[in-house]
């Protein structure tokens, strides 16, 4: 039997050892962030909105993100809320060298919608991307962004 | 003092290639050991990805640390250059010098220069490379402004 497939099976059997022990230890657990804890895999997303919000509101686009990130700007989260609807976020496989691409589709009360793309390379995706990504072999995920005030614990 | 420049040499180079091959490994993951395990040996196909996601959160989490790390040291290191230069036949000098904001007065900057002799093995491969290639023999490099780019 050639060298790489017995080194396939060998990895294969640590990895269903390790897979069920985190299996039972997890017990299913997907990996969205707790309430109110932010994903640091969301940072280039944040980055966008927060380049297009600026342009929206007027705001210095760093105090956005600030708040965007987790900070506490209670007036601040109010005049976003004030403009964004909605915003849709694909993720897209790009290359087998694993950058995909996030396709931003923001909608404006005013009734407005931007698109946005950026790329992100593996580690810089949301966890919660990953972990589908992984478990489902999908290409592409679709997720709703919402504000991290709106997922606080009270 | 040169601790200060090697590790955040160190942090630049682990951050970045950690990223790099963990996203290969985790293409060739996707790419062709599940699609071989789906065909050769399905019960193990979806535990295989399951490990996978169960290595990807430790992974990414640690390679995330080390870039919160940089962040940290960028609040407070203003700016940095690395020059290595042949000295002798035999013997080269790297040179780094960085601009700190004082962490106890950060109304005032000091500046560090670490020295060190380097053998012809001890030199980066690129480097060794270009001297060979091209006969270059003073290289600088600003490792603030090479990290803003591999970690942003």
């Amino acid at each position: 039997m050639r060298i790489p497939v017995i080194l396939l099976l060998i990895c294969t059997g640590v990895a269903v050892y390790l897979a069920r022990g985190s299996r039972r230890e997890t017990n299913g657990r997907s990996r969205r962030p707790k309430a109110g804890n932010r994903d640091p895999g969301e940072g280039g997303l944040n980055r966008v909105l927060a380049a297009q919000l600026g342009r929206k509101t007027g705001i210095a686009e760093h105090r956005i993100f600030s708040v965007l990130e987790g900070a506490g700007d209670a007036d601040l989260r109010g005049r976003i809320d004030d403009v964004l609807e909605h915003v849709t976020v694909t993720f897209s496989r790009r290359s087998a060298a694993d950058t995909h691409k996030a396709s931003l589709q923001i909608a404006y009360r005013d009734g407005s919608t931007v698109n946005v793309d950026y790329v992100a390379p593996w580690d810089q995706l949301p966890d919660e991307v990953r972990g589908e990504v992984l478990r489902t072999g999908k290409t592409e995920c679709v997720r709703s962004w919402s504000a991290p005030w709106h997922n606080e614990v009270a | 003092m040169y601790i200060a420049s090697a590790i955040i040499e160190f942090f630049d180079g682990v951050a970045d290639a950690a990223a790099q091959l963990w996203a290969r490994i985790v293409g060739w993951a996707r790419d062709s050991a599940y699609p071989w395990l789906q065909d050769h040996l399905p019960s193990l196909a979806e535990d295989f990805m399951q490990c996978m996601d169960f290595l990807d959160g430790l992974v990414v989490k640690s390679i995330r640390v080390v870039r919160a790390a940089w962040i940290n040291v960028k609040q407070y290191l203003l700016s940095m250059a690395v020059e290595i230069k042949q000295n002798t036949d035999t013997e080269w000098v790297r040179r780094a010098s960085g601009y700190w904001i004082d962490a106890l007065n950060q109304n005032k900057v000091m500046k560090t220069t670490e020295t060190q002799i380097l053998n012809w093995d001890e030199l980066p491969p690129d480097i060794r490379e270009q001297f060979l290639r091209r006969g270059k023999t003073n290289f600088t490099t600003r490792i603030d402004d090479e990290l803003n780019m591999q970690l942003n």
